[in-house]
């Protein structure tokens, strides 16, 4: 790491997204979805200066995960979870109550004691806080079974379908038992949003300490999916110097150049880090440029 | 408190005129846990109860199947004359236009969920069409794919309303905005993947000006992890290709432009799920303040149901 700003590989096109064109990721899905081909590319942007690897907990990440842990090069490990589109989809199916029943069989499945543990209480007592601490244990156990070297994630964030609509409704009950729950495991609490100002105006008012915790969210040159405007978040960043804020979407998807990617990133020395997906080997040779970039900040 | 429950009730909350005041859901387990999780909403379990309140407005975003006697009870209880009804509007045209008889006594504002309307891509293809890019349009190729059921086998029987109704109505909404009213030629039916349903559907349509156009729609699809609607529309001078992530005009004579959502100013003051969501509800809102009329609203939602009728039969 260079000046404690971190270089991070996303995991978007491993499970086929683009947000520039479904299109595109429909043609690139056939080696993409290959594990050993996605842990090589993940292990070539480390040896070209990526400190981790932010990832949704899938299947698709897991056997990654695995397959790096048995080469003996675990990254540093942001986990988002859940794998949101997997659930909606599944939600499609099945319904919400169907879902929620998927999830409880999951975790039987599992035998992962502590988990099953706080979803019985959690149902008994009807307490959302339990069935919280109940999913975040077995998302760790899956972690914890991928990884043979024991490493647990530095970072836990909450996806930004969870947080965002969270923050609509003013779960405020809810950001700070998760907050305080994952400071317990000693795992830095994260949340991914694609509302910064407002999630920070929310955290703000509910006097939510904004050091101890780590988001991520999109920057860009064009402001792509940064809402309300790209002004507001880059003012607002200004206003929280201390907290760890990590940039993604810092390529729109692809459709800004890297460099131009990097002159954007320059404008706004108080990021803490940048997040970048990998579907290629070209790009994991990106990473060299990119670390170099983020040390003259 | 389905997904599209959640997600409206999220982002109405974002808006800074509104406040979303009860929820019901017919699931008493859903109704405990929620009960406990959204302290500042009203949840219920209990239909009656949820209808012994006036609302400024109310979102019916259950299975299609119970759109039209949900609705009907929330006019005849008198609860709210605003109503947002996820799409479809019902199950059938004759529903439908009962529905559309009885918003006629009330005074309210009525919209239909096609939130495909409030895409950039989508707006901007209208755009193009409005200002003849492409001339008179000749003939389109519509689709709609989704991988929800590519890997059933026999157990999962969809229950939202079937393919065309369920996923194809999105694309029809579309055709029907861009072209005006469409008439159906022939329709042929996918062989079922599942029990008692259909796995895709096909059909031709011929509108005005001699205009043609196709539809394939299938949820059985490989590669889909989001659904996808998509529009192909040739016309004299050019073609039009559109789908949820960019809009290519290709002229005739040579040339062509690409715009993708990020050239087309898609930000919005809360983002969730899709930019268009919030434009959608916005929509919704601001035709309840200003007292104006709501698009797509009963009237207009229940000619896609006509048409998904006439594929069926």
């Amino acid at each position: 790491m260079h000046n404690g700003k971190i270089l991070l590989v996303g995991d978007n096109p491993f499970h086929g997204v683009s947000h520039l064109s479904q299109g595109r990721a429909r043609e690139r899905s056939h080696e993409i979805t290959n594990p050993e081909y996605c842990a090589g590319l993940v292990s070539l942007a480390m040896e070209n200066g990526a400190d981790g690897f932010m990832f949704s907990i899938s299947e698709t990440t897991l056997s990654i995960l695995k397959l790096m842990s048995r080469s003996g090069k675990t990254p540093r490990l942001y986990a988002i979870a859940p794998a949101a589109s997997d659930y909606v989809r599944l939600a499609s199916n099945l319904g919400t109550p169907g879902l929620a029943a998927y999830l409880a069989k999951q975790v039987i499945i599992s035998g992962n004691i502590k988990a099953m543990a706080y979803g019985v209480n959690g149902v008994m007592a009807q307490n959302p806080v339990s069935l919280m601490k109940a999913y975040i244990f077995h998302e760790l156990y899956r972690i914890e079974s991928a990884i043979i070297t024991g490493v647990k994630p530095y970072c836990f964030m909450l996806h930004e379908i969870v947080t965002d609509m969270s923050l609509a409704l003013d779960l405020k009950w809810l950001f700070k038992s998760y907050i305080d729950f994952m400071l317990t495991l000693k795992i830095k609490p994260g949340f991914e949003t694609r509302n910064f100002p407002y999630l920070i105006d929310k955290f703000t008012k509910w006097g939510i300490n904004l050091d101890k915790v780590a988001l991520v969210t999109p920057f860009n040159e064009i402001g792509f999916q940064m809402s309300p405007s790209k002004t507001k978040c880059e003012r607002t960043l200004e206003s929280i110097p201390k907290t760890e804020v990590i940039a993604m979407s810092i390529l729109a998807s692809g459709h800004i150049m890297l460099s131009e990617a990097i002159d954007y990133i320059k404008s706004i020395p108080q990021i803490s880090g940048v997040v970048v997906g990998v579907s290629k080997e070209k790009h994991a040779h990106d990473f060299k440029i990119l670390k170099d970039a983020l040390a003259t900040l | 408190m389905g997904k599209m429950g959640l997600l409206h009730a999220s982002i109405l909350n974002s808006i800074p005129s509104v406040r979303v005041t009860a929820m019901y859901d017919k699931s008493p387990i859903m109704k405990r846990f929620s009960d406990k999780a959204l302290n500042n909403i009203y949840v219920t379990d209990n239909f009656n109860k949820f209808t012994r309140s006036k609302y400024n407005a109310v979102f019916v975003t259950t299975p299609i199947p119970t759109h039209f006697s949900i609705v009907m009870e929330i006019y005849s209880q008198g609860i709210t004359n605003n109503i947002f009804v996820e799409k479809t509007l019902t199950s059938g045209d004759q529903q439908s236009t009962a529905l559309c008889q009885e918003i006629a006594a009330a005074c309210g504002v009525n919209m239909v969920g096609y939130m495909c309307r409030f895409a950039v891509t989508y707006g901007k293809a209208r755009a193009l069409l409005k200002e003849q890019a492409i001339g008179n349009p000749i003939s389109f190729s519509a689709y709609t794919y989704s991988s929800d059921f590519t890997n059933a086998k026999g157990k999962l029987v969809p229950v939202r309303g079937g393919v065309t109704r369920d996923l194809g109505s999105h694309v029809i909404d579309l055709s029907l905005w861009y072209f005006g009213d469409l008439d159906i030629e022939q329709a042929t039916h996918g062989s079922s993947a599942m029990a008692n349903d259909e796995s895709g559907t096909r059909f031709r349509v011929s509108g005005s000006d001699g205009l043609t156009g196709e539809f394939d729609i299938s949820w059985c699809k490989a590669g889909y992890r989001l659904p996808e609607f998509g529009l192909v529309i040739t016309g004299a001078k050019g073609v039009i290709t559109v789908n949820a992530d960019l809009v290519k005009l290709e002229k005739s004579g040579g040339g062509s432009i690409t715009w993708h959502r990020h050239d087309l100013n898609d930000n919005v003051p809360f983002l969730l799920g899709a930019s268009e969501y919030y434009r959608e509800d916005a929509h919704f809102v601001r035709a309840i303040l200003e007292n104006s009329r709501a698009d797509p609203d009963f009237t207009t939602a229940a000619k896609v149901d006509q048409l998904i009728d006439r594929v069926e039969r």
